[in-house]
């Protein structure tokens, strides 16, 4: 079987919620590449439907295509913390003999619908859409768990609750500094500071309020455009993480 | 065949969704070059004006050049209301400012379906135009591009205004008469009006589509004309949630509950085509859609002048 079959194969069976697919899974030759690219594209398509923020800050195309790789990868990263918070919370509640490798390969997988996150691009249903496919997402990943762990109903909802739970924590505790600087990467390979749609508006009517009023002197001030990246500064609201 | 043929509009539909807000990030990008330059002030009669009034046309519109109907109604309203001065050439659909038919890619496929629509043939074909634009309004309905497209909006209202001999800061009030989609672009230049032209702002939602947006909290007063007939609104309201009222802080019922919002029905009336709001050949009681249309608008502009204290004895219903 080529990384491409397992690839499908995979993809498929998350898709359509198959238990049986699912179950097979683990087993399928080269799936852990596969899974690492089913991740690596749903970062990917993810950021594409999120790409407004890149447009509305002018980022240049060189420095945009690089943002969306750079979103692939902290989106990566995160899966890692994902599939370890799973791992951590089924071996509590399922089994202490649970292999790591079944648990990452099916969190991995599981992000398969993900894969559409383009949509989110859609205006007016491309929010709905987004929220819709990660919980298409988090349903694979539910079935996943049962078919490849014999995990119950109730144990399976518990160790993805659970390790969601843990993760958010985990986000908000240690994993403070990673956001920090994953927020700092994103600027720097933007070459701004992102703002959202609405500050980016306010700023310019900002801009051109200064540009007008005239100063002490009679002369004008220079409008501030697409100031270079900066340390955020009091009153300007940071993006907010994924 | 039939699912294939399903299959191939939904794809078409989402592709044109996908590139639907590209021409208001390329606007906010800059990739279109400069934007034109602001219209110079054209000295005119309705320098200094009580009113202005400005027409933002439903999504039937294909470029500044009016619809008959549309322009009957716009000579009968500024002949109603003598001392205001009544803009319709603003196109609400273009954050570029550009008509369908000129400068685009797929202007020559524009301009067929534009004279297929004037001559009242293949309207299935000719539907395209009112997809295109309903597309925008679902961009300009989307928080994330609500701002942009706003934004854009409001420089052209603004521009167009100037032109007219507005002076920005000068108090005269503004009266945005949205038709239809027309109304939710409005609601998202709103906020942006306000800060840039300093005065007054009313909106008269000709059966309008609106979500449930800042700008409602930015008006002194919104009429909503819609017949019970025309179905169109009523889908609106169940396509945006903020308008379902329940939602006891939405802006939607914060301005109700304000009492700045009152709804009329004109009498039977469609949204669009024959016996719409703007038929001057279909009747009521013996007038015309298009003049009981344009007295409710006129009444309740003329009122929003005179609360505003501008009202001249020009400034009177005559119609």
């Amino acid at each position: 079987m080529t990384l491409g079959e397992a690839f499908r194969e995979a993809s498929l069976a998350a898709l359509s919620l198959s238990p049986e697919g699912l179950a097979a899974v683990p087993d399928l030759p080269g799936i852990g590449v596969a899974g690492l690219l089913i991740v690596l594209l749903a970062g990917l398509s993810e950021a594409v439907g999120e790409s407004v923020v890149l447009f509305v800050n002018r980022v240049r195309p060189a420095r945009f295509v690089l943002s969306l790789l750079v979103s692939a990868l902290i989106f990566a990263f995160t899966y890692l913390f994902l599939a370890g918070s799973v791992y951590a919370v089924s071996r509590l509640l399922i089994g202490p003999d649970l292999p790591l490798r079944t648990v990452t390969v099916t969190v991995g997988v599981a992000y398969a619908p993900r894969m559409f996150g383009f949509l989110a691009f859609l205006p007016y249903f491309g929010q709905p859409l987004a929220l819709a496919l990660q919980g298409w997402s988090v349903l694979a990943l539910l079935v996943a768990v049962r078919a490849t762990q014999g995990a119950s109903l109730a144990q399976a909802l518990a160790a993805v609750a659970l390790g969601a739970l843990l993760l958010a924590v985990l986000q908000r505790t240690v994993g403070r500094p990673f956001a920090y600087v994953a927020r700092r990467l994103r600027w720097l390979t933007a070459g701004v500071r992102l703002a959202t749609p609405q500050e980016a508006v306010e700023l310019e009517l900002e801009d051109v309020a200064l540009a007008e009023a005239p100063t002490p002197a009679g002369t004008t001030v220079a409008p501030r455009r697409d100031a270079a990246f900066e340390p955020a500064g009091p009153g300007r609201t940071e993006e907010p993480e994924r | 065949m039939i699912v294939a043929a399903l299959a191939l509009v939904a794809l078409g539909l989402t592709v044109s969704l996908l590139l639907a807000p590209i021409e208001a990030l390329g606007w906010w990008a800059g990739w279109f070059g400069e934007e034109d330059a602001p219209r110079q002030h054209v000295p005119s009669a309705a320098e200094g004006a009580d009113l202005y009034v400005v027409y933002l046309d439903g999504i039937a519109k294909a470029g500044h050049v009016n619809y008959r109907d549309v322009q009957g109604f716009l000579d009968r309203l500024a002949r109603a209301l003598p001392g205001a001065a009544v803009l319709g050439d603003v196109m609400p659909y273009s954050p570029t400012r550009r008509d369908l038919t000129e400068g685009r890619p797929l202007a020559r496929f524009w301009r067929r379906m534009l004279d297929l629509k004037l001559r009242g043939r293949q309207p299935v074909l000719t539907f395209t135009i009112n997809v295109r634009n309903l597309l925008q309004v679902l961009v300009a309905s989307d928080r994330r591009y609500a701002a942009l497209y706003g934004k854009a909006a409001a420089d052209a209202i603004v521009d167009a205004l100037v032109a007219r001999g507005y002076e920005p800061r000068g108090g005269a009030p503004v009266a945005l008469v949205g038709y239809s989609g027309g109304a939710q672009v409005a609601l998202v230049a709103a906020p942006y009006l306000r800060r840039q032209l300093g005065a007054p702002l009313y909106l008269v939602s000709l059966a309008g589509v609106m979500a449930d947006e800042p700008g409602m909290l930015e008006l002194e007063r919104v009429l909503h004309i819609e017949s019970r007939r025309d179905r169109i609104p009523r889908v609106g309201r169940l396509a945006f949630p903020g308008l379902w009222g329940i939602w006891p802080r939405s802006r939607f019922g914060r301005l109700r509950r304000s009492g700045r919002f009152e709804t009329v029905d004109p009498g039977p009336m469609r949204h669009n085509g024959p016996e719409s709001y703007l038929d001057d050949e279909a009747f009521i009681g013996g007038r015309s859609h298009q003049e009981v249309t344009t007295a409710i608008v006129a009444r309740f502009l003329e009122a929003c002048a005179r609360e505003h204290g501008s009202a001249r004895p020009g400034l009177t219903v005559t119609d």
